[in-house]
């Protein structure tokens, strides 16, 4: 019982470690492409490997860390962003992952459900309630803002999925998924 | 005949169609004025059209697999062709970039035609030489015939160029080139990109200046990203209606109708209206597969992944471009952006992949 805390808390913490670096790393890009993908990826893989606690861990405290550090341009969007976060590791465990069986059908199914229900979180929480509510921001900037977290999203949800799809085979060599 | 009619991809013949469509309603709303209607680039986009789909139809008639033998004539047209845009006096340059020759009653830009004439050479190519893929030589050999042709696009047009590299290297992949080869070429392509940008001409260089520093707006591609995010965002869900764009008017999201007609149609028919653009381009990319999954032989498969990989990376690159996702490059929407070369050339690539369905697909899948 101890050892599989000790091993819940050491793999929890390399991958919150491998993504907070991943963001820093891929800050001075200056492009959420690159910076969304991999986060995206990261979350799906830890979900997989580490189980649904472990990832939604990390989902939670990564943007809290990202705006301490700067990263995050709006402290009212860390909440949505968490829940964004949530959402995404939340629907690939119940669509990919709780079967006894994994098929490629249901890992796409979770792909896609996944992209596109984070997608509609950030939307609906940050564009029609932070951005008029909360921040009021005028035309110029809050279109800006609503662009980015409309296609982006779904986009960098899509290709962490996928590159988490490609990695996992590889990454199953070292570490054995988690048990659902 | 009956039989080749029920045959035909019907759903391949009809995207382009329905594409085609938004396109000139698009244009229209670009272009138009109170007085014009009808301006002069939606009568061209529909007469491109025209003519794309009677290309179309000859290249379904036709039996690609005649064009096997004549690879090496393609290959050199499509050199030839390309080296029209270095004739002084036929050559036109806009925006950084030598792409189109001036006929006098019309311009063309040989890169599309290229294309075309390109996926047929190294597909006839690599299906010759696909044991020879095994070994290293061999795979550098393939590799460097493929070369010189989005070498030379690449030196007038870096766009262009980027597509034709991925065409190559989805082709070459296709074939059975091993992928631990794929990696190394695409190690050394990411290591030589710092050296490579010094090559590049000014204004290549700010459009990745912008692409690395989105906030500053100084730079003018940065400005034109800024503008097609603005657009985008504000066209929220359902967008702001037909003909009615803030900032389309504005004029200062620039080529409107070409480069960046996809934030226009995010800001008149908001994220609904681009997400139906996409799931029309998913269709068809989803429609492509299923004629290289089917295929049994190699020459046909390779011309659809050839095709299939240019429309994927156009869209992806375009898209991500508007998002601020890629560079800007000058890479259009297939059949939405304004222009007659792009659409004839992208209708022809449509009537070979629809020649392989018709002629080389099985009931069951045969090449994957």
């Amino acid at each position: 019982m101890r050892n599989q805390h000790a091993r819940w808390v050491a793999q929890t913490g390399i991958f919150l470690a491998v993504l907070v670096v991943a963001q820093i790393v891929t800050r001075p890009l200056g492009n959420s492409f690159v910076t969304g993908s991999l986060v995206n990826m990261l979350l799906i893989l830890a979900v997989m490997f580490c189980g649904l606690s472990s990832a939604a861990t990390i989902g939670a405290i990564s943007p809290i860390i990202a705006a301490l550090t700067g990263m995050s341009p709006f402290w009212p969007f860390v909440p949505v962003i968490i829940a964004g976060n949530l959402v995404i590791v939340f629907l690939w465990h119940i669509i990919a992952l709780r079967r006894t069986e994994r098929s490629k059908a249901f890992d796409i199914l979770a792909l896609a459900v996944g992209a596109g229900a984070k997608f509609l979180v950030l939307y609906i929480g940050i564009v029609n309630l932070i951005v008029p509510l909360v921040l009021n921001l005028a035309e110029p900037q809050a279109g800006v803002v609503s662009a980015a977290f409309s296609w982006p999203q779904i986009v960098t949800a899509s290709i962490g999925g996928l590159l988490a799809l490609l990695v996992s085979p590889v990454l199953a060599k070292a570490i054995p998924p988690a048990k659902s | 005949m009956l039989d080749a009619l029920r045959r035909i991809d019907k759903t391949l013949l009809a995207l382009p169609a329905v594409l085609g469509f938004i396109s000139c309603a698009m244009i229209s709303s670009i272009d138009a004025t109170a007085t014009d209607p009808y301006s002069r680039q939606v009568v061209v986009q529909i007469a491109s059209f025209c003519v794309g789909y009677g290309l179309l139809a000859l290249a379904i008639i036709v039996d690609y697999k005649k064009f096997f033998r004549f690879d090496k004539l393609f290959y050199i047209a499509a050199i030839g062709l390309q080296c029209l845009v270095f004739v002084p006096g036929l050559a036109l340059e806009a925006f950084g970039a030598r792409r189109w020759i001036d006929l006098g009653f019309i311009s063309l830009q040989p890169s599309e035609f290229v294309k075309v004439l390109f996926v047929i050479a190294y597909a006839a190519y690599l299906t010759r030489h696909r044991d020879e893929l095994k070994t290293f030589f061999g795979a550098l050999l393939a590799f460097l015939y493929g070369l010189p042709i989005p070498a030379i696009i690449a030196y007038v047009d870096m766009g262009t160029g980027i597509v034709l590299f991925v065409m190559l290297f989805g082709m070459l992949f296709a074939a059975g080139l091993r992928g631990t080869f794929v990696m190394q070429l695409a190690i050394v392509l990411i290591i030589s990109i710092p050296l490579g940008f010094r090559f590049l001409s000014q204004y290549q260089r700010d459009r990745f200046t912008a692409f690395l520093n989105p906030e500053d707006l100084s730079i003018d591609a940065g400005h034109q990203v800024y503008q097609a995010k603005v657009a985008i965002g504000s066209g929220g869900m359902f967008g702001k209606g037909y003909r009615q764009g803030v900032i389309k008017e504005s004029g200062l999201l620039p080529v409107q109708d070409s480069d960046f007609i996809f934030p226009v149609i995010c800001e008149e028919f908001g994220f609904l209206g681009g997400m139906v653009v996409l799931a029309l381009y998913v269709a068809l990319i989803a429609r492509i597969w299923w004629t290289i999954a089917k295929a049994t032989e190699l020459f046909g498969a390779l011309i659809a992944i050839g095709f299939m990989c240019m429309f994927g990376f156009q869209i992806f690159q375009n898209v991500g471009m508007s998002l601020g996702l890629m560079p800007v490059t000058g890479i259009t929407l297939p059949f939405l952006s304004a222009g007659g070369s792009s659409v004839v050339a992208n209708m022809i690539a449509i009537g070979l992949i629809m020649s392989v369905h018709l002629r080389d697909t099985a009931r069951g899948l045969k090449y994957l």
